[in-house]
């Protein structure tokens, strides 16, 4: 299973949100993709996804164009856990999974054994069964983001896109999410998920894309990708990286810089 | 599961209600006689009287209410709003619109074919549509362009009406408050088969359209394909609520009672992540035939328009879903 992104370019209007990008992942590989805010991570998530018709170049899934799949037939394959979801009203943890089997019911093919099954395991891989029967209005930001990733955990697809899925966790959560990520990759999926986090980022994913101005900046193994140069490159901030003393992964200390002293008056 | 019960249940509780439904009124006749006399055992005038007047009744009330039942239920879902009907987007107007245009232009003809008002309530929709620049998730705009555009249809109709000779204009008029006095088979004859397809559809339907309940990505990554079940479920609906208008008048007067209750009830009856189509289709035919069989009643010997009542109800009823969503909120 390999995803190919061949030449991708996705316009709003007259902005170019994502300019001629390159890509290809693997099945297992884990992907973070990394960048300012508004640099195109999400729109090439979501053409990825067949949710935005580039205006030119393609994505292939095993050599299929994702546009000549109809809408269902992309769910069952790629899952999309977007940045800020929305379920309808009063649904439980439970509901809101199921629907993560909804692509691969139809009209005459109600639930299965099978469909309860992926529930059930996608639950406990994000360590949401014991909250199963609460309302999603009743968890926690980080509960809820866990429903979310078990809800596209149950929609058992060859690729997982990810935009931002530990945005609302705590450092204790948001690492059992990533391992959680890392094992559902080494059971053969293909993950790309968007991060801010960058030391975080570059512990679980096995390549770094850094994304600028909708083009691919940097990619490579985090190692090598992360310098005090992609930082300001990226983010416009002075920045130190050192090794971590117990696996050497690179971490970014920002500089704290000198604030001109009318900035908030 | 829980649908299926509630399906059930209603079946159970329209069936027992028809044989009351036909005794109520003058005649004396029990549910038991008024079941013989369905069946043509009693006199002539007792079966007449269940047969030839009371029966195409129940049945217009059946039919019409599961139409605007399952059409509120299809556009609440579409706007993504509980106060979005047939009758508020001016689709109920549309329909009637065409009606009178019909009666302004062949003169003698009665209120026109079965037909006319799909296509008066069709046209309102796609004009509803096209000024709304698209459906859009939000809802809001169509809900608002909606309301202007059903003024505006009703002041035509008003103008109208006041330019019709007498006698056509209360004929209309009559007819546009939605009575079911005089119902016979005539119309309902062919416009079941349509309201019967439609019906299906919009069941069909309803199970790709939960995904609307969702955000506009989380719908598409989801597999919906968005803009094409917005169409669908807008065209079905103004289908079924023109039938409805077709066969007995706008039924639900400016309120819409029938299509905004039904779906919201069935929605608290099946429960959450549910677009209950069939549920609301039996739940609005069950309201018709009762809202029908009082107003025969109520004022004896005088009738009151079915639409007229359901109206009263109607306007209790956005007050409670109003108050209780305070409630919820405060």
């Amino acid at each position: 299973m390999t995803l190919q992104v061949e030449n991708l370019t996705v316009e709003y209007g007259a902005h170019t949100a994502v300019d001629n990008v390159e890509l290809q992942v693997a099945a297992g590989e884990i992907v973070a993709l990394v960048g300012p805010n508004g640099c195109g991570k999400s729109t090439l998530l979501h053409a990825i996804a067949r949710l935005h018709r580039p205006t030119a170049g393609r994505v292939l899934l095993d050599d299929v164009d994702v546009w000549t799949r109809r809408p269902r037939d992309v769910a069952r394959r790629i899952a999309l856990m977007a940045q800020a979801p929305e379920a309808p009203d009063d649904l439980s943890v439970a509901g809101l999974v199921r629907f993560g089997r909804h692509p691969h019911q139809g009209l005459f093919h109600q639930w299965s054994t099978a469909d309860e099954q992926a529930v059930q395991q996608a639950l406990a891989e994000t360590g949401m069964t014991a909250l199963a029967a609460r309302r999603l209005a009743e968890l926690s930001g980080g509960q809820r983001q866990r429903a979310w990733l078990a809800t596209a955990l149950a929609q058992n697809t060859s690729v997982l896109l990810l935009d931002e899925p530990t945005s609302m966790l705590d450092p204790g959560h948001a690492m059992d999410v990533l391992g959680c990520i890392r094992d559902s990759a080494a059971a053969g999926r293909t993950v790309i998920m968007v991060m801010h986090d960058l030391n975080l980022a570059v512990r679980y994913a096995h390549r770094l894309v850094a994304m600028r101005r909708g083009r691919i900046h940097a990619s490579g193994k985090p190692g090598a990708v992360v310098t005090p140069a992609l930082a300001q490159a990226l983010y416009g901030i002075e920045a130190d990286v050192i090794n971590a003393p117990r696996d050497g992964a690179p971490i970014v200390v920002p500089a704290v810089k000198p604030r001109a002293p009318d900035a908030f008056s | 599961m829980r649908a299926r019960l509630t399906g059930l249940a209603l079946v159970v509780t329209i069936i027992a209600a028809i044989p009351l439904c036909l005794a109520t009124g003058p005649g004396g006749l029990s549910p038991r006689t008024a079941l013989a006399a369905l069946f043509g055992s009693g006199d002539g005038g007792r079966v007449f009287l269940v047969r030839g007047l009371r029966l195409p009744r129940v049945c217009d009330a059946l039919v019409i209410g599961a139409a605007l039942g399952a059409a509120g239920c299809l556009i609440q879902t579409v706007a993504r709003n509980r106060l979005a009907t047939p009758a508020i987007l001016g689709i109920n107007e549309g329909a009637t619109l065409a009606v009178m245009v019909w009666v302004f232009c062949v003169p003698g003809s009665g209120l026109g074919p079965w037909w006319i008002a799909p296509i008066g309530a069709l046209a309102a929709a796609i004009v509803l549509v096209g000024l709304s620049g698209g459906i859009g998730m939000r809802g809001f705009r169509v809900l608002m362009i909606g309301i202007a555009l059903s003024i505006l249809l009703r002041s035509i109709v008003d103008m109208g009406m006041s330019v019709l000779a007498v006698n056509h204009a209360t004929a209309v008029y009559n007819w546009s408050l939605g009575s079911l006095l005089g119902a016979d088979f005539s119309r309902l004859r062919i416009a079941v088969i349509p309201v019967t397809l439609a019906l299906a559809v919009a069941v069909a339907l309803g199970r790709r359209l939960v995904l609307l309940g969702f955000d506009l990505t989380t719908a598409r990554a989801l597999g919906a394909d968005v803009q094409r079940d917005q169409w669908l479920a807008l065209t079905v609906a103004a289908l079924l609520s023109g039938l409805a208008v077709g066969i007995a008048g706008p039924v639900g007067g400016p309120v819409g009672f029938v299509a905004l209750a039904s779906p919201v009830a069935a929605s608290h009856l099946v429960g959450p992540g549910r677009v209950p189509v069939l549920v609301a289709a039996l739940i609005g035919a069950l309201i018709v035939l009762v809202a029908d069989t009082l107003a025969r009643v109520i004022a004896a010997p005088n009738e009151i328009a079915a639409g007229a009542l359901t109206s009263v109800f109607g306007g209790l009823f956005v007050l409670w879903l109003l108050y209780r969503r305070t409630g919820e909120i405060g």
